[in-house]
């Protein structure tokens, strides 16, 4: 453990809950190697999660933190943000989390634009309820409810969260640790709702059933089948199929919620009643 | 206010009979009375059955709900009858059209409201205020003077003066009924 | 405040929590609950504060309890169904005391039910419509007048106690305007949640002599953890059977320990009464309508009405039935809080259910017509 370790994480709630080979702590690495670049007083840091293995992630960093309900952590960051447009807000979920349960409040959270940083761990299952397919999990992978084979497509986080409007969406993994860093730093200096949505690996509970034996097996899986932008613009629909591209996807300035509202306060104070 | 006014009016969604009764009550307010007003509808927001209560008195009023109006004014076209049997002994039923007076029974009075609002003051979007012109014409339950203050915020300012005119054509339609008798 | 108004249910409920500070509303259209929304959103602004539609029922909670995480005074309103879908974040809230009021507007249910029909039936989900055992407070005025008082108490309380509140209302007082004329007893103070002691260590749930830990806002320069785990004073996940049983015995126990401060009963002519009536809420104007009536024809009959459903007044009910010939409990349900009355009375007193579900209000005639059956 380095300084980085020491200043960022609550060292006495460790060891965390996560499996040995979990890609969680990755992603928990690359988060607060970006913070600590961001420069950001962790007193003015919100981490906000949900429920399931990702969901924990807010129990072990020295921010302020709050665990929600399951799929909800969008739905309390809204209200903190917008009740302390000072915090630097960072919402934690996991699949299940932000695209099932909590699937209606991803959605809007896009369309709405408010500035905070949703950070998806797509690992394709769910994992804390004992591998059970999500809706993010392949078509014909297997699972615990999908003995013989999922038979539900599978949404595209990023393209769902671009197509909902939110303004900047990135998409990283687990393996791409660097990476990762960069594009959290930069969804998180974006002004608007940013999505990193991060491809990562449950040995467990995904790997393990579906050909992938080792965690190494599932982080080389990820470097043989992300693309970055430039190459996969130049392949073919044959060729990029099972593969999925990385780094910035989309990015847009379109206005930010919580400086919209306000100005309509500044705007009905002054008597005025028409935004228009 | 010496007596316990019980209003009930019933209309269809869109005709503004719930914003006569928030007048009335409203009115009654400024007068220094006791009032509740409240109403019942459907989940229809045009087109549905509305009914409102005014409840006014010098007394407290809590039960909000009124078992037998001494006045019931009926803005849709439905069949008066039913409600006759619901009136108080002193209860009048004001009905919106131009049937002859001498058809009716005893305490029907029909004033064509809508074609008042139609025909002469030329909007029929008025025809809740003359409505509420032909309730203070009818019972006196609260001055014109005060019900004019009390219509005022409830209505466009550019069509404040439409407004007075459909309260007068109301009250003249209303006084001028209670003579027909 | 000083001049008569007229001043409907819901509205005053607005009134009455702006009074206490309140300054974030988040909510998701409902009838009959929607005009509450439709004047926070143009109030709020006025005062510097928020309001939020959000996607639905369930964000609309959980983006409450997160303003009040950074401090704000936040309140929701539903009806039924959305008070349904609330519960799982309602008990989130309780969990992790975070303050907060939720002004549920009963219509008939179960399900789509009656949407602008008047009802009683959520008597029973207020204090147990989440899963476990939690404290919870639940007000239901009877007046337009005592609703704006009540929403301001609500959150008062909330956050004193770091419990959250709900206003009962229903569609018959949220809907009916009535003249209000405000005294000096209804002035709204506003009290704000305990905080921090500055230079000592702080432990966000911990075990203080008042029961209630002291709050720190988030951002407040205090990093702690707020989750709907079983937690011990520190804020973080605890299996310890032993810390398990006493987090949970303060928490719940806050309850037991400021019931006399949370409680509020009105009594009209009990003292000399024959027969009691226990009503709350639009049902309580019909049954207030009859002890006035009938003491005028000479019969004495009296009034108890709870203004604090939860904590359920038992004792206040037990003291003032007892001795009286019987106790007559009107309901628009089928028999909700008259499974409280009997706890309370404990058989000692013969006790009257009179429940009507056919959506109207309980008049004061069938009140009175069962009295006089019982005379």
């Amino acid at each position: 453990m380095d300084a980085i370790h020491r200043k960022y994480l609550r060292m006495d709630k460790l060891p965390h809950i996560w499996c040995p080979g979990c890609g969680n702590g990755i992603i928990m690495g690359s988060f607060i190697r970006a913070i600590d670049r961001l420069g950001y007083d962790q007193d003015s840091v919100a981490a906000v999660s949900g429920i399931g293995c990702s969901g924990r992630i807010t129990g072990y960093m020295d921010f302020n933190t709050l665990h929600t309900t399951h799929g909800r952590a969008l739905a309390f960051a809204t209200g903190l943000k917008m009740a302390k447009p000072g915090l630097k807000v960072f919402v934690f979920m996991g699949d299940g989390d932000a695209t099932a349960i909590g699937g209606n409040h991803l959605i809007h959270a896009c369309r709405r634009n408010i500035d905070m940083t949703a950070i998806i761990f797509n690992n394709h299952i769910y994992g804390m309820t004992g591998g059970q397919y999500s809706p993010t999990t392949p078509r014909d992978a297997y699972a615990t409810t999908a003995p013989y084979g999922t038979m539900d497509p599978h949404f595209d986080i990023a393209k769902l969260c671009v197509g909902a409007g939110a303004s900047y969406v990135a998409r990283g993994t687990s393996y791409h640790a660097k990476m990762l860093t960069d594009l959290i730093v930069e969804g998180a200096e974006h002004k608007g709702f940013s999505v990193i949505e991060i491809i990562t690996h449950c040995p467990v509970n995904f790997g393990r059933r579906n050909e992938l034996e080792t965690p190494v097996d599932m982080l080389l899986w990820q470097k043989d089948h992300a693309l970055r932008m430039a190459k996969a613009a130049k392949m073919t629909d044959d060729e990029l199929k099972d593969r999925f591209v990385i780094g910035r996807i989309h990015r847009a300035d379109i206005p930010e919620y919580v400086e919209e509202y306000d100005r309509l306060i500044e705007m009905v104070r002054k008597g005025d009643t028409d935004r228009g | 206010m010496a007596k316990r006014w019980e209003v009930r009016l019933i209309g269809t969604g869109g005709q503004g009979m719930v914003t006569v009764s928030i007048i009335l009550a409203e009115a009654a307010v400024l007068e220094g009375s006791n009032v509740v007003q409240s109403q019942n509808y459907g989940p229809e927001v045009r087109g549905g059955h509305s009914t409102s209560y005014v409840i006014a008195s010098n007394e407290s009023i809590l039960y909000p709900k009124i078992d037998a109006p001494n006045v019931l004014l009926i803005m849709s076209k439905i069949d008066y009858r039913p409600y006759l049997s619901t009136l108080a002994k002193d209860g009048i039923l004001i009905i919106n059209n131009g049937a002859d007076p001498k058809s009716l029974p005893d305490r029907v009075y029909s004033i064509p409201i809508r074609d008042i609002a139609h025909d002469q003051v030329g909007k029929p979007i008025t025809a809740n205020i003359v409505s509420l012109g032909v309730l203070v014409g009818m019972t006196g339950m609260i001055s014109e003077a005060t019900a004019l203050e009390a219509m005022q915020p409830h209505v466009p300012a550019k069509a404040l003066e439409l407004n007075k005119k459909a309260f007068a054509l109301g009250v003249e339609a209303g006084k001028a009924a209670l003579q027909g008798r | 405040m000083n001049d008569a108004k007229l001043l409907a249910g819901s509205d005053a409920c607005v009134f009455g929590a702006l009074a206490a500070g309140v300054r974030f509303f988040a909510g998701y259209p409902i009838t009959p609950s929607s005009e509450i929304a439709n004047l926070f959103a143009r109030e709020l602004p006025k005062l510097g504060g928020k309001f939020m539609q959000m996607e639905d029922e369930i964000a609309s909670m959980g983006a409450v309890i997160g303003a009040s995480c950074a401090g704000l005074k936040a309140i929701t309103a539903t009806s039924g169904p959305g008070f349904s879908l609330k519960q799982e974040n309602i008990g989130f809230a309780a969990e992790a005391e975070i303050p907060c009021v939720i002004i549920n507007v009963m219509r008939y249910g179960p399900s789509t039910g009656l949407p602008t029909t008047s009802s009683q039936g959520d008597f029973m989900q207020t204090r147990w419509g989440t899963h476990g055992d939690h404290a919870i407070i639940v007000i239901a005025p009877y007046t337009a007048r005592e609703a704006y008082r009540e929403t301001g108490r609500a959150v008062n309380l909330s956050e004193r106690y770091r419990i959250p509140v709900i206003i009962l209302l229903d569609e018959i007082l949220s809907h009916l305007r009535e003249r209000v004329e405000f005294k000096e007893e209804d002035i709204v103070t506003v009290i704000d949640r305990k905080g921090p002691v500055p230079g000592t260590p702080y432990l966000p749930y911990e075990d203080t002599d008042d029961m209630i830990p002291p709050f720190a806002g988030f951002g407040d320069g205090y990093r702690y953890h707020i989750t709907g785990l079983i937690h011990d004073k520190t804020g973080f996940p605890t299996s310890d059977p032993g810390t398990i049983d006493r987090v949970m015995r303060r928490m719940n126990g806050k309850l037991d320990y400021y019931r006399d401060k949370i409680v509020r009963v009105k009594y009209v002519d009990v003292d000399n009464a024959d027969v009691l009536i226990v009503a709350f809420g639009s049902v309580a104007r019909s049954a207030e309508e009859v002890v006035r009536s009938m003491k005028k024809a000479g019969k004495r009959v009296g009034l108890l009405r709870p203004v604090t459903l939860w904590p359920f007044p038992d004792r206040e009910i037990r003291e003032a039935a007892a001795g009286k010939r019987a106790v007559i409990v009107p309901e628009m349900n089928l028999g909700q809080m008259v499974r409280e009355v009997e706890r309370a009375v404990a058989g000692t007193v013969p006790i009257h259910p009179l429940n009507r579900i056919d959506g109207g209000l309980i008049t004061p005639h069938e009140i009175s017509d069962l009295i006089e059956e019982l005379l």
